[in-house]
This record gives C-alpha cells, sequence and structure tokens, in this order.
C-alpha cells in the first residue's frame, strides 16, 4: 500500500512514541551494541614501504635500441601478481615472526598466506613509486612482514630478470645454431647445383637450334634441287638407253665368252683337252654361244661397238653425272638425319636447362633468407648479451628503498572513541529504525486511505485514543522510569568516558 | 462516581419523566409512556448524571472535554450517520473486526454523541450476548435485559431500558440468560423487539453493540435488525485483507463504513 512520506513520516513517530518503553530499551541495546562492538573491533597496527623504481631513466634510452629490457613496464600489476605469489609469500612467512604457529605444517602456512594476501596491499603513489602496506594485530608483525615483502619482492624481480635475459640469450643462440646449419646446407645445394648444370645457358641453346635450323633448312633446298636434277637426268638417259639396250646385253655375253676362252686357251697350254675343266669350260663357252643364237658373231660385236661410239658417250657422261648426283644426294640425306638429331638434342637441352634456371632461382631465395635470418640473428644475440650483462651488473631497472618500513605506534582505521562517541547516536537511530522498519514492512493498518483499494467499504474516520487521567498517571509514571533509566545510562556513559579517555583528553590537551 | 440505583422494584416501575429538578430523586432508569414528543424528550428525567471526572474514568466522551478531537470525531461520525438517515431515527450496529478492538467503545460514545444533541435520545443495546461490554461503562448491577426480554413472552421492552447516567442516553444490557446466544439473535421475537424500539420515540437512535465479527454466526443475525452497521478496525491490529474478509457478509445497502479507532495521539505519550 502506497503511504505518502508525510503520512509515513507520522505513523513512524506514533509507532515510535506509542511504544515509548520498547523505543527506550530499543536506544539502551543499541546504544550498548554499538560500544560493545567498538571494543571488540579489531585494531590494527599499518606499516608501509616505499621503493622508487630507478635505473631504468638512465639505462633504458641508451640501450633501447640495443638491449633487449626484458621485464614488463606494468611494475604495479606485476608488483602486486609477485607479493601474493606463493613463493614470495613463503619466504615472507618464514622470515617473520609467528609465535608459536606451526610453520611445518601446510594448513598453517596456507592460512598464514590467506592471511597476508587479506592484510597486504600494493599501490602506487607515483609514476616511479610503489608503496608496500601491511596490517596486523601485532605491531612488530606488522613492522617484520613489509619489510620482508619489500625485500622478497626485489629479490625475485633480480632473479627474475636475470633468469629472463638468460633464457633469452639461450633461446637466440640456439637459434643462430640452427640458421647458421640451415644456411650451410642451403650454400652447399647452391654449389652443387651449379657443378651438375654446367652445360651452357639458355641464350646458347637457343643459338644453336636457330643455326641448325638455317642449316637444316638450306639442305633441305639443296637435296629437292638434287632431287629434280636426277630425275631430269634420267629421263634423259632412260631415252639414251632404249636404242642400244639389246647389244649391250649381246656385247656382254661374248665378252665372256672370249674371257672364257682365254682361260681355255691357258688351260689348254697346261692339260689335254679331255681334261674334265677343259671339258667343262668348253661346254660353259658353247652354251654362251647358244645363249646369243649365233657362234660367229663374236666379231660383229667388237665391230658394233667400234661403229656407235659417238652415242655410248653421250650415255655414259649422263650416267656419270646421274652418280654423282645420287652421291651428292644421298649425303646430303645423312647430313639432314644428323642436322635433324642435332636439332631435337638442342631443344632436349634447351627444356632441361630452363627447369634448372628455376632450380637455381629456389636454390638462392632460399640461401638469402637463411643468410638474412641468420645475420639478424647473430645481431639479436647480441645485444641479448648486452642485456645479460646489464643484468649481471645490476644496471638494468630495479627499486630502491626510499621510505623504509617502520613499527607503527598506533593503531589504524576506527578507533573505540569513534564507536564510544557515536554510540548514543546510534542508539537514538535503533528504535527509530525499528519503528520506520515496523510500519514500512507490518501491513497492519495505521494509514486509512491505504486501505480504500483494498476494502470494498467507505472510510469513515479515524477516531483518536481516548487517554484519559489514570492513562495520564500511567504514562507518567513510564515516563519518569525511562527518564530515571536514562540518567543512570547517561552516568554509567559518562563514567566510562571518564575512565577510558580522561587521561588521553588531557595529553591531547597539552 | 457512578451512583448505581439498585433497585429493580424501581427500574422495572417507571420510563419517568419528569422536572429536572427532581432528577436527584428519580430512579435511574425505566420509561412508561409509549410517545414522547421533541418537548418531552427534553423534560427526560436523567438521573444519577455522571460526572465528567467520572465521564472521564470511564472514557465516554462529553461535549465540554478537552480532547476536542475526540469528541469530534464522534460528532462527525454521528453526523455521517444522520446524513446517511435522512434525518429519521435509524438502528446502527457497532461491530469490530477483531474482538477486543474497540466496538463497545466506539457504540458508548456513538450513543454519547448522538445524546449531545438535545433534540434526540440514543439507545444502546448491548447485543454482545456472550461477551456484553457496557456495563463496564455503566456499571455491573444491572437486571434484566435483552436475553431476559427474548426468554419471558410477558415482559415488556420498558422494564429492560435503563437510564445510564448520561444525558438522554438510555441503556438496554444484554441480561442474565447468555447460553444460547445466538437462539436469541436469531428469534423473531428480537425482530419484534427492535421494531418497537425504534418505533418508541422518533428521536431516538438505536446503538447496538453488536458481537465482533469474528463471530460470524452471531453477528450475522444483528445485520437484519440494523439500518446501518459501522465496522470498528483496531488501529495497527488488523491488516487490510482481513477487513475485506470480515465485511464480506454484511448487506452493501446496509454498510455504512469503516472507521480506525484508537490511533496513539503522539502528545499522549510526552
Amino acid at each position: 500500500m502506497d503511504v505518502p512520506p508525510s503520512e509515513l513520516f507520522k505513523i513512524t513517530v506514533r509507532q515510535l512514541f506509542g511504544s515509548k518503553k520498547m523505543s527506550a530499551s530499543l536506544f539502551l541495546v543499541g546504544m550498548s551494541l554499538f560500544i560493545m562492538v567498538g571494543g571488540l573491533f579489531p585494531k590494527y597496527y599499518v606499516s608501509s614501504t616505499t621503493l622508487k623504481l630507478q635505473g631504468e631513466g638512465v639505462m633504458q634510452p641508451l640501450m633501447r635500441e640495443r638491449a633487449e629490457m626484458a621485464e614488463s613496464e606494468d611494475w604495479l600489476r606485476d608488483a602486486r601478481q609477485i607479493v601474493l605469489s606463493e613463493d614470495v609469500l613463503w619466504k615472507v612467512i618464514n622470515k617473520s615472526e609467528w609465535g608459536d604457529a606451526d610453520l611445518s605444517s601446510p594448513v598453517v602456512i596456507s592460512g598464514l598466506e590467506s592471511m597476508i594476501r587479506t592484510n597486504a596491499d600494493v599501490i602506487s603513489t607515483g609514476d616511479a613509486y610503489i608503496q608496500f602496506i601491511y596490517k596486523d594485530k601485532d605491531r612488530r608483525r606488522a613492522f617484520e612482514v613489509t619489510h620482508n615483502l619489500a625485500n622478497e619482492f626485489m629479490n625475485y624481480l633480480m632473479v627474475e630478470k636475470r633468469k629472463k635475459s638468460e633464457d633469452a640469450f639461450d633461446f637466440i643462440g640456439t637459434q643462430v645454431d640452427v640458421y647458421k646449419s640451415n644456411l650451410v646446407a642451403s650454400e652447399e645445394r647452391l654449389k652443387k647445383f651449379k657443378k651438375d648444370n654446367f652445360d651452357g645457358t639458355i641464350e646458347g641453346a637457343v643459338t644453336r637450334i636457330f643455326r641448325l635450323e638455317q642449316q637444316l633448312e638450306t639442305v633441305t633446298i639443296d637435296l629437292d634441287g638434287r632431287r629434280f636434277k636426277l630425275a631430269s637426268l634420267e629421263k634423259q638417259a632412260v631415252r639414251e638407253g632404249t636404242l642400244k639396250k639389246g647389244s649391250d646385253q649381246s656385247a656382254a655375253i661374248y665378252r665372256r665368252i672370249a674371257q672364257l676362252n682365254t682361260e681355255l686357251d691357258q688351260m689348254r697350254l697346261i692339260y689335254h683337252d679331255n681334261y674334265p675343266d677343259v671339258i667343262a669350260l668348253q661346254g660353259r663357252i658353247d652354251e654362251l654361244r647358244r645363249s646369243v643364237g649365233d657362234s660367229g658373231e663374236f666379231s660383229d660385236v667388237t665391230r658394233g661397238e667400234q661403229t656407235k661410239g659417238g652415242q655410248r658417250g653421250l650415255f655414259s657422261q649422263l650416267r656419270v653425272e646421274i652418280s654423282t648426283i645420287k652421291g651428292e644426294i644421298a649425303a646430303m640425306n645423312v647430313r639432314k638425319v644428323k642436322l635433324q638429331a642435332l636439332l631435337a638434342e638442342q631443344k632436349e637441352k634447351s627444356v632441361r636447362l630452363r627447369g634448372a634456371e628455376a632450380e637455381l632461382a629456389e636454390l638462392t631465395r632460399d640461401y638469402n633468407v637463411n643468410k638474412s635470418i641468420y645475420q639478424d640473428l647473430l645481431m639479436r644475440r647480441e645485444n641479448a648479451r648486452v642485456t645479460m650483462n646489464i643484468e649481471l651488473e645490476e644496471k638494468g631497472a630495479s627499486f630502491q628503498v626510499v621510505k623504509p618500513a617502520k613499527i607503527a605506534e598506533t593503531t589504524e582505521g576506527v578507533k573505540f572513541w569513534m564507536f564510544f562517541l557515536l554510540a548514543p547516536l546510534v542508539g537514538l537511530l535503533s528504535p527509530i529504525l525499528a519503528a520506520f522498519a515496523v510500519v514500512s514492512l507490518d501491513q497492519k493498518i495505521r494509514y486509512p486511505q491505504a486501505i480504500s483499494e483494498f476494502v470494498d467499504a467507505p472510510i469513515l474516520l479515524t477516531i483518536p485514543h481516548y487517554k484519559n487521567d489514570s492513562d495520564a498517571i500511567g504514562h507518567k509514571r513510564d515516563r519518569s522510569i525511562i527518564i530515571l533509566v536514562m540518567l543512570i545510562s547517561a552516568a554509567v556513559y559518562g563514567l566510562v568516558a571518564y575512565l577510558k579517555f580522561y587521561e588521553t583528553f588531557l595529553i591531547w590537551l597539552k | 462516581m457512578v451512583k448505581i440505583i439498585g433497585d429493580k422494584q424501581n427500574i422495572r416501575s417507571v420510563d419517568n419523566f419528569s422536572n429536572t429538578e427532581n432528577a436527584s430523586n428519580a430512579p435511574r432508569s425505566g420509561l412508561s409512556n409509549l410517545s414522547l414528543s421533541d418537548e418531552n424528550i427534553a423534560l427526560m428525567t436523567e438521573v444519577a448524571e455522571f460526572s465528567t471526572l467520572e465521564k472521564d474514568r470511564k472514557k465516554i466522551i462529553y461535549p465540554e472535554m478537552k480532547n476536542s478531537r475526540l469528541a469530534n470525531s464522534f460528532r462527525d461520525l454521528r453526523n455521517i450517520l444522520l446524513e446517511k438517515s435522512l434525518g429519521s431515527n435509524a438502528t446502527i450496529m457497532v461491530t469490530s473486526v477483531l474482538p477486543e478492538s474497540g466496538g463497545t467503545f466506539v457504540a458508548v460514545n456513538l450513543a454519547a454523541a448522538f445524546a449531545f444533541d438535545g433534540s434526540k435520545t440514543a439507545l444502546l443495546v448491548d447485543a454482545n450476548l456472550s461477551s456484553p461490554g457496557i456495563c463496564r461503562y455503566f456499571g455491573t448491577d444491572y437486571g434484566v435485559g435483552v436475553t431476559d426480554f427474548l426468554e419471558n413472552k410477558h415482559m415488556k421492552v420498558e422494564e429492560i431500558i435503563y437510564s445510564s447516567g448520561v444525558k438522554r442516553l438510555r441503556i438496554i444490557p444484554a441480561g442474565k440468560h447468555s447460553e444460547y446466544t445466538s437462539e436469541y439473535l436469531s428469534s423473531e421475537r428480537i425482530g419484534m423487539f427492535v421494531h418497537t424500539l425504534k418505533s418508541r420515540y422518533k428521536d431516538r437512535y438505536i446503538i447496538i453493540d453488536a458481537p465482533p465479527l469474528s463471530d460470524p454466526a452471531s453477528a450475522k443475525q444483528v445485520f437484519n435488525l440494523c439500518d446501518w452497521v459501522v465496522v470498528v478496525a483496531p488501529y495497527g491490529k488488523v491488516g487490510a485483507s482481513e477487513i475485506a474478509a470480515a465485511i464480506e457478509g454484511i448487506p452493501k445497502d446496509k454498510l455504512a463504513g469503516v472507521l480506525i479507532n484508537d490511533e496513539p495521539v503522539v502528545r499522549d505519550f510526552l
């Protein structure tokens, strides 16, 4: 139900005064509880130390181009992670005094770690300043833990930086070796290839092909000319040859008969006529004579040859020429075949040379890449070496303690006197808040208009409480009791204030 | 200090009208005449009038009281009911959502507010038969009442009407029989009883202090007897849903409305 704020206020006040004994009780209980909370509120001693990041400003600009600074730039974030890491906390715990705590127990260590994580903080107090803060109920321990946190933080960074630099140097060294072997291998491959591919260049092969093609063309043309000439001579020779073809055959047989007769004569000088070889020879001669049909023609032939001597000379000349040309054609055919073979060989070679050229380009590129990376890595290795040497000599970015941890004299945070001072106010607020809570949360009717939306009936009016004289006496009695209790409470409050704070107050006044 | 007149002979025998000067000697209650004019009302004998101190002690309002806000609240309530009744007398039932909600307090003081007006009288009937409360305001030594009238057919209405100690205010107590309350309220005779009361004086307003609505069997009987029902809800003790549930059985034409009773006054507690 919606109650206007002004009505809510009135209702709250009515509730507050309507149950004034309860309100007074709540006041006392609220005040007492708040004072008790103040008494039991944990008191912490806070110790802090401030570190300044130094060295970076001097070293980094000089070395930026050459040295590889291994550390992160965001010190604050890193510092938190480092300080709260288990390794650092373990060292801090072992170097600090923890009373009777059993540091061999993992549970105890874990509990202490959690406690430090809760109570420690790392904040930035400037561009290059970091502050470590730790609070503890024991002032001595607050100091020790703060001091150890800062020290262990710096030690950790030192070791970590060195390790990182060395790792970086080792890694780059390994890479240098790898690329060196790569470079050597590619160099070897290039050398071997060049050695295996020494048979000229692609340009030479092309020139040679061109020249061979020219020669082949010339030979082909010449060959065609010779063939034409041969055909023409042979036609002429055929024409001449048909006139003397028959006499030519007889003349040959006669020449053979004459030859055999010579042999017969010679044999007859040695052997008788009945000698088998003589008879066989004689038979042969007869046979030849029969083949020409006339045994007495021999003499005619010899005569015919002599008479037709002019014709025979032209024919023979033609024959000589034909023979010469045939010889030339044969020679040219041989040459043509040879040229064709050479041309094919050159073409094949040119294809091979093109493949080799691509391979050469690849090998060269491989070599160049390896060489470039190798040189770059060499440079990086030198840079890493410089960084590592700087770290070893502790000239890299590091921290300097500008404000050492001290043992705190007083506790920090909310103090008992604050609780004590605020207790009456809290006591006053207790019944007010309780009354407000009751009228806000309790659904009982206190504001007539609020029920109109739920109840289907006219809301007539509100009748106030009838206080008569006997009620007034009761109220008066209650009021007196409440005032008495309040006075006693105020006296107790004043007494506690006197006992607890009077001396401090005097010191403060001085 | 209330002065209880305990003589039953006197109580039953009179419904007197006498001059004011005889008031102190007159019996406290009793009516005889069946019809009265406005003049007669003005002359009605008022005996053993409560002093303001007594009224204050009994928590009965009076016109000149200091807590004018309280008196005015009841005046306003009276005016609302007069307006609803269009000038004629009416039977008004005062009931409450829960027991101990102040229903009797409202009934008594509403009757007192009607009696403020010299031209009107009020008759307060205690119909909360199982737990009568009116006697707490006007004394405990009454004799016969509603239940006796319902029980005894020969009994007359005027025999159970008593003077209250407040001017122009008469009361009818619950009576001596409290065992069959529901049966009494559902009897035919009670209808006749209320009708007689209403018709007896035209300027008399009948206020019935009814059982709480948490006892619906008893309360429901009284709805039929009255013209208007006023529901009393105690401040900070009931929720809207409880009120809605309680008034569910009341006929809409008879429901005058709901009022919130006993709102704390900060000044009272200081």
